[in-house]
């Protein structure tokens, strides 16, 4: 598993490096145009809006994770990938750490960029958001595993009915409902929301391996 | 379709949590599920990291017989190198089963009989079989030894090729100006007192034939093609037969 999974980074990582590109590009455009059109001119305003980059970074992460997603089914790489002799658990594990790590690498880089400006910064008020990012880049890791097992669902549609399918559509509404609990929910606290959110990522990610393992047809 | 069932390759069980008869086998199909952003080369050492007895000499060997550009990115290969390149994977690791499902489909004449050539080399040292699946049954007539028509999932007949092309024939013959039921005929034609069948028991329809008093007879011997039209209209009433 661990070597499907090291090829497969090994392939996405210009997609998530052009994609950090981007994303950090795109960031640093906004606060150029809000530095000479908007309210944001000296260096401590600017600085604090530069505590946003890694954001920007995990989110563009999160997008080369979906580009993962959408190639691996645009070229049909369960097809190769069952003709290899792994075992099929390991191939499903795989398809889910896949996008997984791409949003890992992303968080490490953001806390990086974090570290950086916080050096810059030297404000205490950063410091404190190291946590917020593993929120974001965990509430964003969910919605890519959430998209992955949408796609076996659908997958499952075509093999089963409707109502064949139905237990697997409630079991992930339930799971995107307790999200937003957890989203809307008074919890104060960030490391308990990190943890939950986490056992839900784990859940939908078991949930997507299980339908994978049932799965007989890779042709298509 | 069934779903459910066992199988075994080689004495091996297919256990896809097993998986160890997978390094018996190569698989060609229409969709190959290649990194297309990668170059074939790329693809094929991706491909060798998983697969015991790959021989880098063998598939150089193989892509410079084939003419396959490895340098080139997947997503900037003809359908044809697609092909080659699919059919260079499956052979890296010295398979002695090679399951091909359409390989040549949609393929110029060139490219199907470079393919088919490699094939035929393949099966050549008695060591390799090829389980072969197509509707283009002119690839087939020189490679098979045994063939198993099939219709909607259901075995309608299963023989050796020699078998099949010796015993099925057309048969013409002149004998009054009335239908006749022919012993072995699987299609049956009439005009005025010409008349012509398909039998896929060319012994029995012509002994039967003699008994009717037919006159003129001459039989032609039918390709592969015309074998399998006809089994294929005849369906469930030749494989019974």
């Amino acid at each position: 598993m661990w070597r499907l999974l090291r090829e497969g980074i090994r392939f996405y990582r210009p997609v998530l490096l052009a994609s950090w590109g981007f994303g950090v590009g795109i960031f640093f455009l906004v606060i150029a145009i809000i530095a000479v059109v908007g309210s944001v001119h000296d260096l401590n305003e600017m600085i604090r809006a530069g505590v946003q980059l890694p954001t920007a970074i995990l989110i563009s992460s999160m997008i080369a994770g979906f580009i993962a997603l959408g190639t691996e089914k645009g070229e049909n790489r369960v097809r190769l990938h069952v003709t290899l002799p792994i075992p099929i658990g390991q191939i499903a594990l795989a398809r889910i750490l896949t996008p997984t790590a791409l949003l890992l690498l992303g968080l490490a880089a953001a806390h990086v960029a974090f570290a950086v400006l916080f050096a810059v910064a030297g404000s205490p008020a950063v410091w404190l958001r190291h946590l917020t990012l593993d929120f974001i880049a965990v509430q964003l890791l969910f919605w890519l595993q959430v998209a992955l097992a949408l796609r076996e669902i659908i997958e499952l549609r075509h093999r089963a009915r409707w109502p064949g399918a139905l237990g697997s559509k409630a079991i992930l509404i339930g799971v995107i409902s307790l999200m937003v609990l957890i989203q809307l929910g008074p919890w104060e606290s960030v490391t308990i929301r990190i943890a939950v959110s986490a056992a839900l990522v784990a859940l939908v990610m078991a949930f997507t391996v299980a339908l994978f393992l049932r799965c007989t047809q890779f042709t298509s | 379709m069934p779903e459910e069932g066992s199988a075994e390759v080689f004495g091996r069980r297919v256990d896809n949590r097993s998986p160890a008869w997978k390094s018996d086998i190569g698989v060609v199909g229409e969709t190959h599920g290649f990194y297309r952003s990668w170059t074939a080369e790329e693809n094929l050492r991706f491909l060798s990291r998983f697969m015991p007895g790959w021989s880098d000499q063998r598939v150089h060997r193989l892509a410079d017989r084939l003419g396959l550009p490895l340098g080139k990115k997947v997503e900037q290969l003809s359908k044809g190198h697609l092909a080659k390149l699919a059919l260079v994977a499956a052979l890296g690791h010295g398979p002695r089963l090679l399951l091909l499902d359409e390989p040549t489909s949609g393929l110029d004449p060139v490219v199907r009989a470079e393919v088919l050539d490699v094939l035929w080399e393949v099966l050549e040292d008695g060591e390799h079989a090829i389980f072969y699946s197509t509707h283009v049954l002119s690839d087939i007539a020189r490679l098979a030894d045994e063939l198993v028509f099939l219709r909607e999932g259901s075995v309608l007949l299963r023989s050796s090729k020699d078998a099949l092309t010796e015993r099925w024939a057309r048969i013409s013959f002149r004998l009054g100006e009335a239908d006749v039921a022919v012993a072995g005929a699987v299609e049956y034609r009439r005009v005025r007192a010409e008349h012509q069948v398909v039998s896929h028991d060319r012994d029995a329809s012509i002994a039967h034939l003699r008994e009717l008093g037919a006159e003129a007879m001459e039989q032609s011997r039918m390709t592969i093609d015309e074998i399998a039209v006809a089994i294929l209209r005849g369906g469930h009433h030749v494989a019974a037969s």
